[in-house]
């Protein structure tokens, strides 16, 4: 059951061994100075990174969620075989973690509406556009990244805890209402994940009229 | 078994090479043509037999009128790879019958005997009589699309004198078959023993077959090394023209003169002179190209350099461009990418220098220089005095790993640790076990025999 361990390893190892060779082709060849990542980050694309930034947003939400679901649906499930009567209140947690993933969406969908394309011929005339755009489509990025691994966390975070809410109740029905708590403000992080997110884009000028 | 393969490879191999190299015909008659006429199946028009067939068709055909344009390198390709350049002869001839043969020897005039035919310029098409009503008459039309500077600039003119003649040719006769053809292809093994369409300085058609002389640019100027695999070529366009224009070109041919300056520790300079260059519609005496290198020394006040840049250009001319005078001209180049370190020569495949807009814009509509382009550009300086002429390694204008590359991999790092989180999650997930039982009784299920 270990051999799908040896293909990991073996993709892993060749990309290393890809970057590996062009280091070594550069700093070999007398062109060190040329691995740049100043130029790399300014000549790349500007919209694979506001692209990946709105992916990345969703899509590690929506893993902490899974995650979260999955940890507490199991315990839900199966401490409902022994106590019946949680089942209807314990929905609450799964709720809780489809929030998470919520939040990631609403991240996603904004930070889309907020790409714009913009012309080379009128960065020719001013530069500053091209700027500006690279400047916003590094923030959306980031904020993907920031939104995304905020909501896996606050994700498998509220699930773990639902996931023991579960078993409590089962176990004596007062206890639900205090890990709720708990379970709120593990929710509460995944909405500081959002602000955060959206306070950086509130920058962000893509298009041509950006100057 | 194995004698029939090889047999079969053989044929495969000397297939191509026993193959003619034709040029395309695109033939197609007036819209308003009188007359069926029956246009021949050309596709397959290769052998000789059907090749004698296509010219018995066109001595027999009914229209009065058949109009020729001949270029001096036409291939199929030049049809699908610009598919913008050829829009009016487009229109022309879908809105009538057409017939088309990717492949045909090179028309021989003298097969079309029942025509007379009359030698039309290409750029007096107003000139144009009909011959009389007894024979038919063949307007031959010369394109000269050498002169071009790319293929598309040629496909264009082309266009454009092909719609001209036939502007011409509909106010005389509203019947009339024309046919575009080459005399040869801009592809195929015989492409060495002739002067292809290039950005040559246009050579006279008179003298089609003589093969031109190599026209790279060596400067070997002590401390300065300059080379350019073709003639470099000067754009004019005009300022003022509201539509979009094809720039004029000057290619410049070897140089008259050149000096060069290799005293300073941290600036080389060289001055690069031609006399007399002239085109079609340019016409410029003393074009004097500047060109400044500058030093980054590893320590200020010291003699090692570092890295060198070319830090001014300028090109001062003076004549006819467009018919208009220009007394004298000096534009100021962007070379500003151009950079190396010590012992490195640059390098550029093929790129436009851009000319700085210039402070002073004047107001007459004499085309000013808009670049310059240097084929094959290949420059180094601060080379040590009495070191042999050659250069040092490329520090070539685009790297090796280009940023799509790059990009690529980046994005390939995202997708491949995502794979390997998820296929390790995947794996992780454990099968329901607890009730298994290895010395246990097998699981039996009795499934009913499926009814009808």
């Amino acid at each position: 059951m270990g051999y799908y361990n040896s293909y990991l390893y073996s993709a892993g190892g060749l990309y290393l061994f890809v970057l590996t060779v062009i280091a070594l082709y550069y700093l070999l060849t007398g062109q060190g100075e040329r691995i740049d990542f100043g130029w790399f980050l300014t000549n790349t694309s500007p919209y694979m990174w506001a692209a990946t930034g709105v992916g990345l947003a969703v899509a590690l939400s929506v893993v902490g969620a899974a995650l979260g679901i999955f940890t507490t649906g199991v315990s839900v499930m199966g401490a409902g075989v022994r106590a019946p009567r949680i089942k209807t209140k314990n929905l609450v947690s799964i709720i809780f973690c489809e929030a998470v993933a919520i939040y990631g969406l609403i991240v996603a969908i904004v930070l889309s509406g907020m790409i714009d394309t913009y012309d080379l011929d009128k960065v020719a005339k001013n530069p500053l556009i091209l700027d500006n755009n690279i400047y916003s489509a590094h923030l959306i990025f980031w904020s993907g990244v920031t939104v995304g691994f905020v909501n896996l966390a606050c994700g498998i975070c509220v699930g773990t805890v639902g996931s023991g809410a579960a078993l409590a109740d089962a176990a004596e029905a007062s206890l639900f209402v205090r890990i709720l708590i708990v379970e709120i403000f593990g929710s509460a992080i995944g909405l500081f994940g959002l602000i955060v997110g959206i306070l950086q884009v509130s920058q962000v000028k893509m298009g041509n009229a950006a100057a | 078994m194995l004698a029939k393969s090889v047999l079969l490879l053989l044929m495969l191999l000397l297939v191509p090479s026993c193959a003619h190299v034709g040029a395309p015909v695109l033939l197609w008659k007036s819209s308003s043509g009188r007359g069926d006429l029956a246009l021949p199946d050309l596709q397959r028009a290769s052998s000789t037999e059907e090749v004698s067939q296509f010219y018995q068709f066109l001595n027999a055909m009914e229209s009065e009128t058949l109009v020729i344009f001949l270029m001096s390198e036409l291939n199929v390709e030049d049809f699908s790879g610009y598919p913008d350049a050829l829009s009016q002869l487009q229109s022309e001839f879908e809105s009538s019958e057409h017939v088309f043969a990717p492949s045909m020897p090179s028309v021989e005039m003298e097969r079309l005997t029942s025509f007379h035919i009359i030698n039309v310029s290409a750029s007096a098409p107003s000139a144009i009589r009909l011959g009389d009503d007894i024979t038919k008459t063949l307007l031959l039309v010369n394109l000269k699309d050498r002169s071009a500077a790319d293929r598309r600039e040629a496909l264009l003119q082309v266009d454009d004198t092909i719609e001209h003649v036939l502007e011409q040719v509909r106010r005389l006769t509203d019947n009339y078959v024309a046919m575009l053809t080459g005399r040869f292809t801009s592809m195929g093994e015989d492409i060495e023993s002739r002067p292809s369409r290039s950005l040559k300085a246009s050579t006279p058609d008179k003298t089609p077959d003589k093969p031109t002389t190599p026209h790279h640019l060596f400067l070997n100027l002590g401390c300065i090394l300059l080379y350019t695999s073709d003639s470099p070529v000067i754009h004019f366009m005009s300022m003022k023209a509201a539509t979009s224009q094809h720039p004029l070109l000057l290619p410049l041919g070897a140089p008259s003169s050149n000096t060069s300056s290799c005293n300073g520790t941290d600036v080389n300079s060289a001055i690069i002179v031609w006399q007399h260059v002239n085109s079609s519609s340019v016409d410029l005496a003393g074009v004097t190209l500047n060109l400044t290198f500058r030093a980054n020394l590893t320590r200020p006040g010291g003699t090692d350099v570092s890295f060198w840049t070319l830090s001014e250009v300028t090109l001062s001319y003076a004549g006819n461009v467009d018919d208009k005078a220009i007394s004298k001209a000096v534009v100021v180049l962007d070379f500003d990418d151009v950079y190396a370190p010590r012992h490195f020569s640059y390098h550029c495949t093929s790129r436009m220098w851009a000319a700085e807009p210039s402070a002073n814009a004047t107001d007459s509509d004499a085309p000013v220089l808009t670049a310059i382009q240097l084929p094959g550009f290949q420059v180094q300086a601060f080379l040590a005095k009495g070191a042999k002429a050659r250069f040092g390694r490329a520090w070539d204008c685009t790297t090796f790993f280009t940023i799509p590359i790059l990009s690529g991999l980046f994005v390939t790092l995202l997708m491949l640790l995502i794979l390997i989180i998820s296929v390790k999650m995947l794996m992780s997930v454990p099968t329901m076990d607890r009730f298994d039982d290895p010395h246990g009784p097998l699981l039996m299920a009795h499934l009913p025999l499926a009814s009808e």
